[in-house]
Parts: structure tokens; sequence; C-alpha cells
């Protein structure tokens, strides 16, 4: 077993010697043995800032009408490092890094997951088909294998899918954003959540009009309870 | 800081420099290899403590230059010790091996395995490659047949026969090649029948290679077919070369050598057409990468494989979910490459790939500032996003590569291409888009030829646009800029200039450092363009026959006779054009011909088409020959004035220096005939300051008695000996006049006369006068030192 070991502590230097381990965001530390993520080192990890439960009531949920999500868990306020963080994961073919980020986020709403009892379905955001195969996974089904990484069986990615392509969210404003997405998902099997709590899963929220969309279509069908989750989701307003 | 973050982001920087040095230091210098651990040690020590990292990758560093050296010193003493090596040129009963898929450069040639030899019923120790060269009218056998090759002399690579010529032993060295087998008629070889060869990849990957190049011709028009066979795949033999110096001219040639943006957009497509399969990235990386290294190794460049290398590592890097430095990739690809092959290190093909690519990766971002003047202006954003992606960005790359490979074309080529720069922007995409429309067409045709005739239109097309616009921008005045010759110190100072350039906004911002810029710029200007002052006389070798370049103290060049030309012998391009290059001639100020014989005047026509002649001096005549009135035609056309010298003539040159003329002498030696042309030929004394040279043409005996009269114009420490050194001529009577201090004999190797004879020998010996003949050591370079001739050793 000395040996083996020896042999790979050797290969992940060759790797390291190849590809050093750089952090994406201060460009210099080389991430050490140990460090949670391989791309960030454990300061910069460190700078990530908790959303906070009162501002996403505030200004998130309570700026929805009509509101069809019960709750919405952010894990992280976005800032440059969870730009890049996914960027990576969804431009950058890093689907592992999707899981471990997911990881991160999990320990920020570990609480909320006790109290939520047995019974519930982890829905990821679909993506279209076409996008899907053009990046070999999606992201968010990547980020909510990390985060509920002990209810792996609960995952369901088959019961949501992506009817049309729409096209990217980040130049609209919120009416036009509610605009592209309405009609856009289809609910393909109805038995497993009926009266269950769902979460939803997207990777950032800005005007929650996408995870609004699906939990219309959910509840609509027959879902309990659909609480939205994402990793983070930028703040606007000064508190 | 700014250091240590950079060998954060490229760790193997350091050891590729290792590597390299290790090289080259194995390769120039007789030091024992241990002696580079102390020196490295101390560097190691020094660099301690700049950065808490570095320490480990210092140790690899040495380590990496130590084997380096080693490996270099292995590599050529395998290469230096083969039992026959000693032996050559050797003739031989019979030669038998397989031709070898890899590419020998021009002409009719290959490269041949031999695997087994005899000469008077013995066998000879062989196993090794040769370079095979086949009579002009005989197909070169394809790859991987054997053949028996009977009564073949094998030589060695011969040294370059002039200064600056291509040299083919150093060139095919790096290979370890060192021997060739010239086959003088159809009739010495007999192909083998036998079971076939045995199956070998890299013979399987040359017949594919055959296979796509005759569909090529099949389906496309032979102009289009010989391009995208050039572009695809690397096969240059069909192409006009009219066409491919169009495209050197330009600064596009890069196009045409298989690199980065071949295999680049080969893969690319691959890479894409996989992810419609929807085999996950593992699968798709794993594809791509086979399927780019099946055409890497089809092609066999230097840069193809960096480029599959550098490929490889992208894709590895995407399955480990790594972000790399190009710079770290390229480091890695050269420390692969060159433990593969040491010596490659010194060609121009792979300093040049490398130098491309690492001009991108550590110019790219730095050269940003060239779009920042967009800025300022109020423009929609669309329209400088627009600006930036089809011009800005594409300019950063092309001026990144050319200034990085600017000192390797300096070194090498004496020539770099000033419309390349612009021209890149568009030849590129065009490039791009053939590259693209070939591989749907190769596809296409393999399904049903039908299929792909539209397409084969376009293509055609597109070739004809592209080659069209190369050659008008290659005819532009300027595009191509020759340079002076560099030599060592220059060369720093001018790698020094383009890491300035690259940084030009950090080296301009105070006035030291711009004063630093401004000194460094100067002297590499000073260095590159003053003259050195000094006369120099090359006795070129080109055969039997006679051609002396000249250059004065101002730098006028001077071409005295032109050599024989034939059928495989081009007195210009492989004797003239070098060393007029070495010397910095760029047009000449006179030609003098001693008398019109094919080995004096024969490379004429072609001296005053490809260079810019002021005037051409005969000696006079007295007889209408049919050589004359060609060469009247020749001089009409190039608007070259013609003057005849008789005895009594001077010709000076711009810095004072003078020719006189002694013969023909009128009424006595001028040609009355045919065959009292030797006789008759231009006897002209070179005189600069206190030294001369006298140069007698094809003196013989009766013509040396005519000139007795100018005893006292005749004394001269340099003497081109008369008619090729024969026994005709170079009495002892007329030698007592001159007094000779060098003798220089222009011969060929085992010419039919038997020049130079042993009694003219003799009789040089015994004044004590030294003797250099071209037919034993190449050209001969004299340069006028002070008040006397050196011999100046140009090897």
């Amino acid at each position: 077993m000395f040996f083996t070991d020896w042999i790979f502590s050797i290969l992940r230097g060759v790797r390291d010697l190849l590809f050093p381990p750089l952090c994406l965001q201060c460009q210099i530390l080389v991430v050490r043995p140990g460090s949670r993520l391989e791309q960030v080192c454990p300061e910069c990890l460190a700078t990530l800032r908790p959303m906070s439960r009162a501002y996403i009531q505030r200004h998130l949920l309570g700026r929805i009408s009509p509101c069809y999500l019960d709750d919405l868990w952010i894990a992280f306020e976005f800032s440059e490092l969870i730009r890049q963080l996914v960027h990576c994961v969804k431009y950058r073919k890093m689907g592992n890094l999707g899981c471990r980020v997911g990881e991160i986020a999990a320990s920020e709403f570990a609480e909320q997951l006790e109290g939520l009892g047995e019974e519930f379905v982890i829905v990821p955001i679909p993506l279209h088909p076409g996008r899907e195969r053009e990046r070999t996974y999606n992201q968010s089904e990547r980020l909510a294998r990390g985060m509920f990484a002990q209810h792996l069986n609960r995952l369901r990615c088959d019961l949501l899918t992506r009817g049309r392509q729409t096209g990217t969210q980040t130049r609209l404003d919120r009416r036009a954003r509610i605009g592209n997405v309405s009609g856009a998902f289809q609910i393909d099997n109805l038995a497993v959540f009926r009266d269950r709590v769902v979460l939803l899963v997207d990777d950032v929220v800005t005007t929650g009009a996408t995870l609004n969309e699906c939990a219309r279509i959910l509840k609509q069908n027959g879902a309990g309870k659909v609480i939205g989750v994402a990793l983070a989701s930028p703040v606007l307003v000064e508190e | 800081m700014q250091q240590s973050n950079a060998i954060r982001k490229i760790p193997l920087l350091l050891p590729a420099l290792g590597v390299m040095g290790g090289i080259a230091a194995g390769y120039f210098s007789e030091i024992p290899p241990v002696a580079i651990l102390p020196a490295l040690l101390l560097a190691g020590w020094l660099w301690r403590r700049k950065s808490d990292r570095p320490r480990e990758l210092i140790a690899l560093a040495l380590l990496f230059a130590t084997t380096a050296w080693w490996h270099a010193e292995i590599w050529e003493a395998q290469n230096s010790e083969h039992p026959m090596k000693g032996a050559l040129p050797l003739a031989v009963d019979s030669l038998s091996g397989t031709i070898l898929p890899q590419s020998a450069a021009g002409g009719n040639s290959r490269l041949l395995w031999a695997d087994s030899c005899w000469k008077a019923g013995r066998p000879v120790p062989i196993g090794a490659r040769f370079l095979l060269y086949f009579p002009e009218n005989m197909d070169a056998p394809p790859a991987g047949s054997r053949l028996l090759c009977r009564a073949v002399l094998v030589d060695s690579l011969s040294p370059p026969r002039n200064p600056g010529a291509f040299d083919a032993r150093e060139y095919y060295g790096r290979d370890g090649i060192w021997g060739k087998v010239r086959i003088r008629d159809v009739r010495q070889v007999t192909l083998r029948e036998g079971a076939g060869p045995p199956f070998r990849p890299a013979l399987f990957l040359a017949r594919r290679r055959q296979s796509l190049a005759h569909r090529l011709e099949r389906g496309l028009e032979p102009e289009a077919a010989a391009f995208v066979q050039a572009l695809l795949l690397g096969l240059r033999k069909d192409l006009d070369g009219a066409i491919t110096e169009n495209f050197r001219r330009a600064g596009v040639v890069h196009v045409l050598a298989i690199s980065g943006l071949h295999v680049g957009f080969f893969g690319g497509m691959v890479y894409l057409m996989l992810s419609f399969l929807g085999i996950g990235l593992r699968w798709q990386s794993v594809w791509t990468a086979l399927l780019v290294w099946l055409y890497a190794l089809m092609i066999g460049t230097p840069s193809v494989i960096r480029a599959a290398l550098m490929g490889t590592l992208v894709l590895v890097g995407m399955v480990l979910e790594r972000r790399g430095h190009l710079l770290n990739a390229l480091c890695a690809a050269l420390i692969l490459m060159l433990v593969w092959q040491p010596m490659q290190l010194f060609g121009a093909g792979f300093q040049l790939s490398f130098a491309a690519v690492g001009g991108i990766g550590y110019g790219y971002s730095r050269l940003a500032g060239l779009s920042l003047w967009l800025d300022d202006l109020a423009l929609p954003e669309r329209v400088k996003k627009g600006y930036r992606l089809c011009i800005g960005d594409p300019l950063r790359i092309s001026l990144a590569t050319q200034l990085a490979t600017l000192p390797v074309l300096w070194w090498h080529f004496q020539e770099i291409s000033l419309i390349g720069l612009v021209l890149n922007l568009l030849i590129v995409p065009l490039t791009g888009l053939l590259l693209m429309g070939s591989f749907a067409w190769i596809s296409l045709d393999a399904l049903h030829p039908v299929l792909g005739s539209g397409l084969a239109e376009l293509l055609s097309r597109v070739v004809g646009w592209e080659i069209s616009l190369v050659g008008r921008a290659a005819d532009l005045p300027g595009a191509a800029c020759q340079l002076p010759q560099l030599e060592l110190p220059g060369l720093g100072l001018l790698l020094a200039l383009v890491v300035a350039a690259f940084n030009i906004a950090w080296w301009w911002r105070d006035r030291l450092k711009r004063c630093l810029v401004l000194t460094l710029l100067i002297s590499f200007a000073t260095l590159t363009t003053v003259f050195d002052g000094k006369t120099h006389l090359v006795m070129l070798d080109v055969g039997q026959g006679d051609a002396m370049l000249l250059r004065t103290r101002v730098g006028e060049g001077v071409l005295i006779d032109c050599g024989p030309s034939g059928p495989f012998f081009s007195p210009y391009r492989q004797a003239i054009a070098p060393v007029a290059k070495q010397l910095n001639i760029r047009s000449l100020r006179a030609v003098f011909i001693s008398h019109l014989h094919a080995d004096h005047y024969g490379g004429l026509p072609e001296i005053l088409r490809q260079m810019t002649v002021d005037s051409l001096y005969l000696p006079e005549m007295a007889v209408e020959l049919p050589a004359l009135d060609s060469v009247r035609v020749w001089c009409a056309r190039q608007k070259t004035g013609i003057r005849m010298l008789k005895a009594g003539d001077i010709v000076a040159m711009r810095g004072g220096e003078r020719f006189y003329t002694l013969g023909p002498v009128p009424g006595a030696t001028v040609p009355l005939d045919e065959h009292s042309l030797n006789d008759g030929s231009l006897v002209l004394k070179f005189v600069s300051g206190e030294v001369s040279a006298l140069l007698v043409g094809d003196l013989e005996g009766p013509g040396e008695i005519a000139l007795r009269n100018w005893a006292e114009m005749l004394a001269a420490p340099l003497l081109k000996t008369g008619h090729h050194g024969s026994a005709t001529s170079s009495s002892p009577a007329f030698l007592d006049l001159i007094r000779p201090r060098i003798a220089l004999i222009s011969s060929g190797k085992y010419n039919r006369f038997g020049h130079p004879a042993p009694n003219t020998l003799n009789e040089f010996i015994r004044r004590k006068c030294q003797i250099r003949r071209t037919d034993r050591a190449g050209a001969i370079w004299m340069t006028r030192q002070n008040s006397q001739w050196r011999e100046k050793n140009w090897r």
C-alpha cells in the first residue's frame, strides 16, 4: 500500500507541475493540500458572505408576485469569486467543481434541512436537452449533488423538462425575464411529488423568475410545498 | 514578487530553461557535465529567498539541465560512432534496405533504412539511415518498398562548400543521418518482391497520407489540389515554387507549414462532432486526442508534434478540471520533444514554432494597450466589441508572433516580411475556412464523390482567391525586407529589444528606462548596419570554374567571373547568393568576366536576373563570338552597361580601391579567334591601400610572356592562380615577377583535367607560397587586415 501511495503522490506532483493549482481569485497563492476546493485558497473562500434571511424575505420573495415559492434558501452573496466559480462550472466543463461548491454551500442550510423531515424530492432546474448535450451535464444537478450529498436517492432529474430554448437571462430586466421563461417547463412525472416538499435547485438567483415559473408548474400539478435553493444571489439593495 | 508569481503560474519554465541550457552546453562545450552542478547550485542559492516555493523547481531544473547535458552528449556520441563512418566514402557491391516513410528535404530523394551491405563477397556491418538520391528521370519508389542497389558509393554528408550555404551535414545530423547514397542509373536499382513489409504504424500513416493526397488530386483542380495537399497533409511537392516564395515574402508561409493552427482546427472539429454523440467528456477527450495524434504522426514535423502535445495537455487539463497556463503547456511540450531528440533545439522550424506560441503566451496580454485608445472614443459598445473581435485581438496575436519570431527569422534567414502583420488578419481566417472546407470535403467525398462536387468547386475558388491575394501582397514594394547578418551580440541586443517591445508600457515609464531602451536601440542599429571597414575577397567554390566575390571597404560588391552553370548546379543559388548575404551585398557595383568560356560566365544570366548589376566588364576582343552576342542580349534586357577593358584601363571603386587592367595587351594578346580566349583573359590587379591581389583569369604561357612589360605592376601578395592551376600556366618566370605569398586555386573536386597540376603546385611550394584550393577546402575567404591578407575561417 505504501508503494501505491507513493506512485499516486508522484502522479499528483506531475499533475501539479503541468497544471499548477492556482487560486481562481488571487491567482498567486498556490492552493495547498487539504483545501476544501482545489481551485480556491482558504483565504479567498473565507471572503464568501452568507446571505441573510431577512434580505431574502424582503427583497427577493417580497418582490415576486404572484409568488409560488414557499421559501428560498440562498447560500452566499454574489461576488466576483462566485461569478468565476459559476463560470468555470457552466462553461469550462468543471463538473466536479460544481459538486464541491455545492458541498460548501450545503453547510449554510444544514439547519433548515434538518427541520424539513423526510418527505421531500430534489429537483434541479433542467437545461434544454441540446444544451445539456453540449455541456455534457447540468450545472444545477451538479450543485444539487453536492448540496444534498446525503439524500442523493431523492434527487430526481426526470420530473421537470425544459421544452424550448430560452435565451440568456443576464441582459434582461425583471419583466422580460418573466416573459422569457414563462411556459418553458413541462412536468413529466406527476405521481412522485404529489403533496410532498420539492426542493428546486438553481445556480444563481437574480429576480427569481425561473424558480417561480417552475414552482408555478409544480404547484399547479399538486406539489405540496416548493422551496427554492440556490448558490448565490446578488445583493442589489443596501440594508 | 512578479518573478515568483510567474514561476508559480509556469512551474515548468525553469526546468525547460534547464533542458535547453543543458543541451546547448552539451553540444557546444568540452566541459564535463558535472561542471554545471556548482554553477546551478549557486544559481539556486541566489534564487532561494525570492519566494517560498521555487526551491523544488530549482532542484528540478538542475536535475533536468544535467540530464539534458548528458543526453546531448550521449546522443552526439551515438551518432558519431558507427563502424562504417570512418571508412567513408566506401564503394560497395550491393546495399539493400527499406524506404522509410519520413520525407527527405527536396529533390528526388528518400530516406533509406539499410539493413545489409556486401563488399567483395563479405558483409559490411550496417544498420543506419541514409539519404538516397534517385536520378531525375526515375520515380522514387513509395515508402515501405524494399530495394537492392548495386555498385553504389556510400558517402558522408558533406559540409557546405560556401559560407552561408545549406548545411546538409548539420541539418540531417540533427536527425542522426550521416550518410548518403547517390544512384546514377535506373538499372542500379531493383525493387525486391516479397511478402510485403511488416505492419508498422509509421508506414500505415504514410500510406493513408498518400491515399488522401491521391483523393485530393482526383477531386480538385490541379492548383487547388496542390495547395490543399500542402495545407492539409504537408505535401509541398506539387505546389508551384513561386507560390511558396510569394507566401514567404508576404510573411504568411506559416499557413503552409502545418502547425498549431491546423491541428487546432482539426482537433476542434473532431471535438465538436464527437460532442453530438453525447459520449461524455472523458471519451470525447480521449477520442479527440487519439485522432489528433494520428494526424500529427502522419505529418510528423516538429511544429505539429508540438501542437499535438499541447492539445493533449489542454484535453488532459479539461478532464482533470484544471486550468493550465499556455506557457506551462508550451514548456512541457518543449521538454518532452527535446528529450526525444535533443538536437532539434538548433533547428529553425523548431525554434520558430516555439517562439511563435511563446510570443502569444507571453505577449498577448501585454499588448492589451493596443486597443486602449478605443475606450475614449464615443462609439457604440457593439462597434467597439466588433472591432476588438475582428481586428484588435487578431492584430495582437499577429504582432506578438511577429515580434517573438523576429530574432529567429533574422538569425536564420536574414529576411522579414513587413506586410505579414496585416495580411495575417485576412489569411488566417481564410485558411481556417479552407481547412474546414477541406476536412468536410474529404469526409463527403469518402461517402460518395457526387456529394462533394459542389464543395470542390467552392474550395478551388477560395484557393484561387488566397493565392492571388498573397501574390498581390508579395508584389507590393517593401513587402519583404532584407536584413544584414546577425552576430551573437546583435542577437542578444535584439532579444532584449523584443522583451522591451512587449513591455513597452513599463520600459517607457521614466527617463532612466527610456534612456536604456534608446541606448539598446542605437547600439543594436550601429552593430547591424555599420560596415566593418574591411575588404573581403571570397574565392567561391563553384566546382570546376571560377567565381570570386569581393566586397570593398565601403561595402560595394564586385563579382569576378560567374562560375559554370549546370542542371544540378546554380552558381547564384548555391554559392553567390549565400555569400552575398553573409557580406551584406545587395547589388553588384561591377561584374568582371575574365573571358567568354562557360566555366567563367555560365552563371551570368541568372545573376543578371536576380541581382542589380551596375556595369559589366569584358576583355577587349577582336573577334565576334556568339557568346558575346548573347551576353549583349542579357545585359540589354536588364539595362546593364557593358564596357570592354584592355591593358591600361582603370576601374575605380568608391572607397578609393582600384582595379588596374594589365591584360589583354592590345596588339599582343587581344584574342583574334576562339582558340586564344584563355590568353586574352582579363588580368586585373586589385589594389586596396598597401595590399593587392592579382587575378589572372585563365592566362596561359603566351599570355604570361606578353605581360612581362608590366613587371613592377605584377607583384602581389595574393594570386588567383591562372587556369585552375594547370601545367600550362604559372610559369616559373611569371611567378618570379609576382612573388605571391598566397595562391588561390579554383578547381573542381575530382575534375577530369587533373587540375591543379603537380608541377605547378611544386613551383608554389618551392617558393614557400601558401596554397589554398577550393577542391580541398571549399570557398576561401580572405580579408584585408591592415597591410596584409588574412584567411577567415568561416566553418
